[in-house]
Formats: C-alpha cells, sequence, structure tokens
C-alpha cells in the first residue's frame, strides 16, 4: 500500500486549505443555526410604549387623548427637573415626552392642528414616529367630528369608539409555516463548501500524482500501473469519506436529534450523495488544470456556478422558469431539490421523489468521471 | 559469454513528422557502463522513453533481459533503476520519505527496504538531509536524491538520463565516482548525456547518436581511432607569412593548419615525433613563437569529424 499512504502523506500535507474552508463552513453554520433559533413564529401584538405626559390642558380633547394612549401605552409622569428627564430618556425608561398645552382643547376646536402639541423622542428611535402616529389618528378623528358640529365631549367618546375598533390581523399561510429545522439550513450551503473542499482538497493531491515526471516515474517501476490506480482510488475514496465524516459530526453537534430523526438520515445520504459527485468533479477538473493557481480558478467556478444556478444560495422560488429549467443540468439542483423535500419526509419509504434526486446526482457523477476517463485516455494517447 | 542486457533493433520512432530515432540498433552487454552521447535532441531521450515502455514506437524491438520490453514486463522493471532527466520526487515529503516511497514501489519487505533506503541515503551523501523537504535542497542535492530513489533498490540495470544537468563540479564528481562505484558493485549502467567529459570518465562502451542514428559505437578507443585526427598542435606565433603556412600544410601528417588572433591549429593524422617535426621547421625558419601544446582527439572531435558539427555547441 505504498502509493495509499504516500496518498495519505501528501493529502495530509494539503490540508490547510481544506481545513480553512471546512472552518469558515462551521462558524457561518453555527451563526445561521443561532439566527434560527431566535427567530420565533411571529404574532402581531401591538407595541407597547412608555410615554411621558404632562397635561396641562383641562378640556376634553386633552383628556380623551391622554385615555387613549393609556389604552395601549404606559404614561408615565414628567420628571420634574430637566436632568432627571434626560437620564430618563438616556436608560429608556421613557420613550416619548407628550406636552398637551394649556388650552389645547379650545384652540383645538376652534381648527388649530396638532402643531400644538409638544413631542420629544430619544433621538435616531423609531418610537416617535408610532407615537405620533397614534395621536395624528385620534386627532384626525376627533378634528373630523369637531368640523361636523359636535361638542368637544360628544367628538371625544365617539373618537373613542372609533379608536377602539381594530383590524384583525391573520399571517397568510400560517398553518404552513412551521419553522424549517435547522439541519434543513446546515445541509443547505453543503454542495458550496464540499465542491470547494474537494477540488482544492484531493484536486490537489491527485495533481501531484499527476505531475508528469512522477507519473513518468511510477510508470518505470516494478508495481503495476493498476495496482498504482486502485491506490490511488482508495485514497480518493477515504478522502471523501473522510470530508463527510467532518461534516457528520459537524451536523451531529449543531443540530442535535435532527440528525436521528428519518429526514436527518436522508440528509446524511443527500450529502454522502453529493460528496461523491464533488469528487468525481475534482477528478475532472484534474484533468484540465495544468498548475494549481488553474486548479484555484477552477475551484471557484464550479463551486459558485453550481451554488447560485443549483439554488444553494438564491432560493428556487426567486428563479424564473428558464433558469430553473437550466439548473436541471447540474447536480446541485437536484441536491436541493432534495433537501426541500426531505423536511416533508416522514419515512423512508414514502421518499420515492428524493431517491430520485440522488440516483440523478449519482449520474452526474458518473458523467464526469467518464468525461474526466475520456480526456486522461486522450491526453495519455497524444504523450 | 558476454549476456546482453539491452537489445535494440530497427527502432523507429516518429513525432508526426520529425523522426526521434531512425532504425537505431544497440546493445548493451552486462558490467558495461554505457554511455549515449549527443546533442539535444539527437533522441537520446526517446531513445531510453523506449526502452522503459514509457513510449510507444513505430517500429523494431527492444529487449531488456532478453525479454520483449512492454508497459506491463514488471518482471523485467524490478531489475530496472531508473534516474529520469528531470527530478521527479513530492515535494510533499522528506528525502527519506521519498527514496523509501520509490524503494517501496520494488520491495515490499519492511526490514529490507528500511536496509535499502539507509544505504541509498549513505551512498548519495544525504545523511544531513534525510528530513529536508526536496525544496529545501540544492540542486546538487536534489539530483542526488533523484539517483537515490533510482538506485534503493538495487537494480541490475539503471538508467540515468542526463542525471548531472545543473550541477555543481562538486556534486558531479560525487554522481560520477558514485555510477562507478554502483559499476563495481555489479551494476549495468546506461549513462546518456551531452557532456562529452563526463562519457569519456566513466563510461566503458559509447553511442554516438545524431539525428535518431547510432553514428558511432565502441570504446572510446575505437572511437577516436575511427576518425583521421591523431593529435591537435597548438602554437602561440606572432607573426606566420602565408608560405610558411603552406610549407606546415605540407609537413607529414600534418592534414589541416588554422591560423587565427596568433594561434596556429595544427591537425595531425596518426604518426610519431609530428611536434618535433614542426618545432624543427619553425627553429629553422626562426619563426618566434610562445606557447606550445598538444591534445589528443576528444570525443568532440569524433563528433565533428563524423557529423560535421561541434558536440558541445548544438548541445547548448
Amino acid at each position: 500500500m505504498q502509493v495509499f499512504k504516500v496518498f495519505c502523506k501528501v493529502m495530509y500535507k494539503h490540508k490547510s486549505q481544506s481545513l480553512m474552508y471546512i472552518v469558515i463552513y462551521l462558524l457561518i453554520a453555527i451563526a445561521m443555526s443561532r439566527s434560527v433559533q431566535e427567530s420565533k413564529v411571529m404574532e402581531f401584538s401591538k407595541v407597547s410604549l412608555k410615554i411621558a405626559v404632562e397635561n396641562q390642558d383641562q378640556g376634553e380633547v386633552g383628556e380623551g387623548l391622554v385615555s387613549y394612549l393609556k389604552e395601549h401605552n404606559q404614561i408615565k409622569e414628567v420628571p420634574k427637573d430637566r436632568e432627571a428627564l434626560k437620564d430618563a430618556m438616556y436608560y429608556q425608561e421613557i420613550d416619548y415626552v407628550l406636552l398637551i398645552p394649556k388650552d389645547f382643547t379650545e384652540r383645538f376646536a376652534a381648527g388649530e392642528g396638532e402643531e400644538l402639541l409638544e413631542g420629544t423622542a430619544v433621538p435616531g428611535s423609531s418610537t416617535a414616529s408610532l407615537v405620533e402616529n397614534e395621536i395624528q389618528q385620534y386627532l384626525d378623528t376627533a378634528s373630523m367630528y369637531l368640523r361636523a358640529g359636535m361638542e368637544s365631549a360628544r367628538a371625544v367618546e365617539l373618537s373613542a369608539e372609533d379608536m377602539r375598533q381594530e383590524a384583525e390581523i391573520n399571517f397568510l399561510e400560517k398553518s404552513d409555516s412551521k419553522p424549517l429545522p435547522i439541519g434543513f439550513y446546515f445541509f443547505q450551503y453543503v454542495p458550496y463548501v464540499f465542491l470547494v473542499v474537494m477540488i482544492l482538497g484531493l484536486g490537489a493531491v491527485m495533481k501531484t500524482f499527476r505531475d508528469k515526471d512522477l507519473s513518468a516515474r511510477n510508470k518505470c517501476s516494478a508495481m503495476s500501473f493498476f495496482q498504482q490506480n486502485i491506490q490511488i482510488i482508495l485514497g480518493c475514496i477515504l478522502f471523501t469519506l473522510a470530508v463527510f465524516a467532518v461534516f457528520m459530526v459537524m451536523a451531529l453537534c449543531l443540530t442535535g436529534n435532527y440528525m436521528f430523526t428519518v429526514r436527518g438520515v436522508l440528509s446524511a445520504l443527500n450529502a454522502l450523495v453529493f460528496s461523491i459527485c464533488a469528487a468525481s468533479i475534482a477528478w475532472f477538473c484534474v484533468q484540465f488544470a495544468r498548475t494549481m493557481p488553474e486548479l484555484n480558478i477552477m475551484s471557484n467556478v464550479f463551486s459558485l456556478s453550481f451554488s447560485f444556478l443549483g439554488g444553494v444560495f438564491v432560493a428556487l422560488d426567486l428563479m424564473g422558469d428558464g433558469m430553473k429549467q437550466a439548473a436541471k443540468f447540474i447536480p446541485s439542483y437536484w441536491y436541493v431539490i432534495a433537501n426541500r423535500d426531505i423536511q416533508k419526509a416522514d419515512s423512508f419509504a414514502g421518499a420515492g421523489n428524493i431517491y430520485q434526486c440522488y440516483l440523478v446526482v449519482l449520474l452526474f457523477a458518473l458523467a464526469f468521471f467518464s468525461v474526466g476517463l475520456l480526456v486522461n485516455r486522450m491526453k495519455l494517447r497524444t504523450v | 559469454m558476454t549476456k546482453h542486457v539491452i537489445e535494440i533493433e530497427n527502432l523507429v520512432k516518429r513525432y508526426k513528422e520529425l523522426v526521434a530515432l531512425d532504425h537505431l540498433n544497440l546493445t548493451v552487454e552486462e558490467g558495461e557502463v554505457f554511455g549515449l552521447l549527443g546533442p539535444n535532441g539527437s533522441g537520446k531521450t526517446t531513445a531510453i522513453s523506449c526502452i522503459l515502455a514509457l513510449l510507444q514506437f513505430d517500429k523494431g524491438s527492444v529487449k531488456v533481459f532478453g525479454k520483449e520490453m512492454q508497459p506491463d514486463s514488471y518482471d523485467s522493471k524490478k531489475q530496472i533503476g531508473v534516474v529520469l532527466q528531470n527530478v521527479a520526487v513530492f515535494e510533499e515529503l522528506t528525502v527519506q520519505e521519498n527514496i523509501d516511497y520509490f524503494c517501496g514501489l520494488y520491495i515490499r519487505d519492511k526490514e529490507e527496504r528500511k536496509r535499502c533506503v539507509e544505504e541509498a541515503i549513505v551512498f548519495s551523501g544525504l545523511e544531513d538531509f534525510r528530513r529536508f523537504y526536496p525544496r529545501k535542497l540544492s540542486g546538487g542535492l536534489l539530483r542526488r536524491l533523484n539517483i537515490a530513489c533510482g538506485i534503493a533498490h538495487k537494480p541490475k540495470l539503471i538508467i540515468l538520463d542526463e542525471p548531472t544537468v545543473a550541477v555543481d563540479p562538486q556534486s558531479r564528481n560525487r554522481i560520477l565516482e558514485g555510477i562507478q562505484k554502483l559499476n563495481q558493485e555489479g551494476a549495468t549502467i546506461i549513462y546518456t548525456s551531452h557532456y562529452m567529459e563526463e562519457v569519456e570518465q566513466i563510461c566503458t562502451r559509447i553511442a554516438i547518436l545524431d539525428k535518431g542514428r547510432c553514428v558511432a559505437m565502441g570504446t572510446k578507443e575505437e572511437l577516436k581511432a575511427m576518425i583521421k585526427t591523431g593529435e591537435k598542435i597548438h602554437i602561440e606565433v606572432w607573426e606566420l607569412k602565408a608560405e610558411q603556412l603552406e610549407d606546415i600544410r605540407r609537413l607529414h601528417h600534418v592534414y589541416q593548419v588554422d591560423y587565427r588572433e596568433g594561434m596556429l591549429e595544427i591537425r595531425c593524422s596518426g604518426g610519431k615525433h609530428n611536434l618535433i617535426h614542426i618545432l624543427d621547421y619553425m627553429t629553422r625558419q626562426e619563426i618566434s613563437f610562445g606557447r606550445v601544446y598538444a591534445e589528443l582527439p576528444t570525443l568532440n572531435d569524433v563528433f565533428l569529424e563524423i557529423t560535421g558539427k561541434e558536440l558541445r555547441d548544438s548541445a547548448e
């Protein structure tokens, strides 16, 4: 197993690039899993703000406004001195300060607008607009009744009644919007990192063995060419399985019980199938790249194009029909489809379409391997 | 009875229009240091590649140890050590690991391999560099590593394709001494080079290649005997008249005279006392002269006479 041992040694020497991508992916996966955990199901609820009100008006409209605000917000006393007020706003004990001036009711009834009110918010805070919006709505309603000739008291009463009417808010497709498991997000981006790691890691090792002089020297040896190739293939399998194993350990750590579910197992199988395809693409690239920088370029071209066009980075739903049709000729598309469908699968028996996706990815692997083999044969003939 | 290690008959190799080997015939006998001499592009490396079955040839036959050489002639390959023109080692492995790898392609037994690797390291003078990676080695050390990788399994036939290219004189001498030592230990050597001094120094028999053909073959003495030049005499002369030059040309055994930039070069065919005759003439003619020296013919002279061109000049 001389060739296999050296394959492993060379692989070990080229570990840094592969590890770098794996570590970056791990960090992104950790960050992503946290953000998924934090983003709970959204529910609509009115925001309650802390509003300090100084009502110098003794009229009905001023009182009515305060009563209305009190319904959804916490009304607080305005601190006595200016410094205490600043501190209260700085420490967010108060979100908004509202001053209702003297004779507000009379002046408002006489046609003056909301400019009579004095409001202060924490600079840069979005709460100001919320409060101002509420005040505006209340005053517009009251103004409408006053202009219709009603008494202030009646206008306030009717305004309060109107403002109590709220639209019922429902989330569309709420029943289907179950949060996707972390596993989905973890496995979604696997094609990109597998392609980069395989092309750069495995490709670099294969490139070393395919060096013109080393290859000639190996052919002169007493070990058969077949045996040498078998050992190189064994090395490739080991590398592929090692990368896959690293990702499975990462998946176990980050997704927890997900990996012990039907979906977890199907996701792992999906990743394994794609890792074989990525190894095959690495073999294909090695046939064309003459130097390491060229291999680097090819790794970027394949990983980025397959990830963007295949729906890894951009959701397939956002793609046009033409683009989706084109994406069918890319293995990562079938990986993404399988990853999406896995989240709906409840049993192994009911995952027929997922197995079809595996098969398509494996066919891609076979195609890349065969083309690589053909190019390799042609090159050998021209020596 | 001498045993043929390599027999090449009517070997033809073409690269499209270019004929790299043109009906090449060679035999290498056991225990020889056989030199393949020729300028770049003369077909030395192509011949080696055909011997090793790295290249398919168009016509002819190559037998190694009496058997037709094929890509899968692993029994024959087991007895061959190869040092190719370009250094072929793994950049990712240390000196020791590289030798162990190549040795391991021939020897499976761990203990035996360990012993062979150690001997190859000592033989190549790489004891102090065994843990070095190839990129840390000088050109000379790298060449020595290349040789160590090729000979570690103690082959019966060692093929060295220009192993001293771009090597400092010290390393070159060490390599040449090593090759002679390997030969003394029983290995048959095929040595290709375009450095005629090296070939003259170590080879017991030489084949001169030009345009894929073997233009001459034999021991260095036999090769030198094939040509007209017996010796070359160089005399520093400050002034020489045309008639005096003509007189010298008419002297016995002198067949070519050149006078350039104060240096008189006289080529004589075999014969004794040529220098005395020339100096005697010059004394009689009262021709003043300075440095005088005589040279025996070199392989370059052989090549020059046979092909009409300089070996070294066309090589570099």
